[in-house]
């Protein structure tokens, strides 16, 4: 009986060890400081896209966490910045149209993580500058008082 | 064996040939006092919270811009319009002794008009750790045509530098 556990757990870890080539490269994102597991956050600050053109699309995730000690419900929206980085012009007014939010309203548990899905879709014949800008600003909801906060991830996008 | 690991997002939809590059950093700001009132206002005056009422902490692993705006007026029954002081139209300004070279030029210069649903910069390049503050003043109206209780929601934007 003892043998037979052991081959069984040796074709096991046989089994393991042929299927990993297979499987794709996993690249480990850095983590969050420990400090900020308390506070509300967002990752990344920035993303940068290049050699777009219309009927391309972009896609990347917004990681926000919730760092109070109850759920908190979350809007995701785009935004136009009110002034845009060295270089970029404020996206086009049509630009909102381009961009999808997988989930604009993610309602999110105590110290939970989540990962959003944001995708820039420009269609084909539509018009962009050579080098713009768009926001995607994330706020708690279930704040209170007169003074709120809002984090923003800054979309710098460089066309072809 | 497989490892289970945090992963940069796949790219798998974006386009062949469309670049996408994300530079890892946490964007964490906080406010306090998250309230004031400004009281019985008179017609024409410019009450302001004092300076350095309020203080941001950046908790961001990189260095912010924080911007400011509002959602106009909202009084149970009446609102007052949001704008320069006229009749029973008012609007709020900021300043701040930490605006850094594109933001505010000082402490009580209420130099940063704060606009409805588009920031202005308050604070430019604030960095890892630092706090600073910032105060409010109102624009009250030239005059009233009511006297109902208003209030408005500032929010504070903070994006990478």
């Amino acid at each position: 009986m003892k043998k037979l556990i052991w081959l069984l757990a040796v074709a096991g870890l046989l089994l393991a060890g042929c299927a990993q080539p297979s499987e794709p490269p996993v690249v480990e994102a850095p983590e969050p400081p420990p400090e900020l597991y308390d506070k509300t956050w967002i990752n990344p600050g920035k993303v940068e896209v290049g050699n777009f053109y219309p009927g391309a699309r972009a896609e990347y995730s917004v990681t926000i966490h919730n760092g109070g000690d109850e759920p908190a419900e979350f809007s995701v929206t785009y935004r136009q910045p009110g002034d845009a980085d060295e270089g970029y012009v404020i996206a086009p007014s049509a630009a909102e149209d381009w961009v999808i939010i997988a989930d604009p309203a993610p309602l999110l548990a105590a110290k939970e993580t989540r990962d959003v899905l944001i995708a820039v879709e420009m269609p084909k014949g539509a018009q962009a500058p050579p080098k713009w800008e768009f926001w995607i600003a994330v706020k708690d909801v279930t704040q209170t008082g007169m003074v709120q906060t809002e984090l923003a991830c800054r979309w710098l996008v460089t066309m072809k | 064996m497989l490892i289970a690991s945090f992963a940069i997002p796949a790219l798998a939809d974006t386009t062949a040939g469309v670049t996408v590059t994300a530079t890892p950093g946490w964007v964490s700001i906080t406010n306090a006092p998250i309230d004031y009132d400004f009281d019985v206002v008179l017609a024409g005056s410019t009450p302001n919270t004092g300076n350095g009422h309020f203080t941001i902490t950046n908790d961001s692993t990189v260095a912010m811009d924080v911007s400011i705006e509002c959602d106009g007026w909202t009084g149970d029954p009446n609102s007052w319009t949001y704008g320069a002081p006229a009749a029973d139209t008012g609007r709020l300004n900021a300043s701040s002794a930490d605006g850094g070279v594109g933001g505010s030029s000082g402490a009580g210069a209420f130099d940063i008009a704060i606009l409805v649903g588009s920031g202005t910069l308050l604070c430019d390049d604030v960095t890892v750790g630092t706090t600073p503050t910032w105060e409010l003043e109102l624009e009250a109206p030239t005059s009233f045509t009511h006297v109902d209780e208003q209030e408005t929601t500032v929010t504070l934007t903070a994006s990478v530098d």
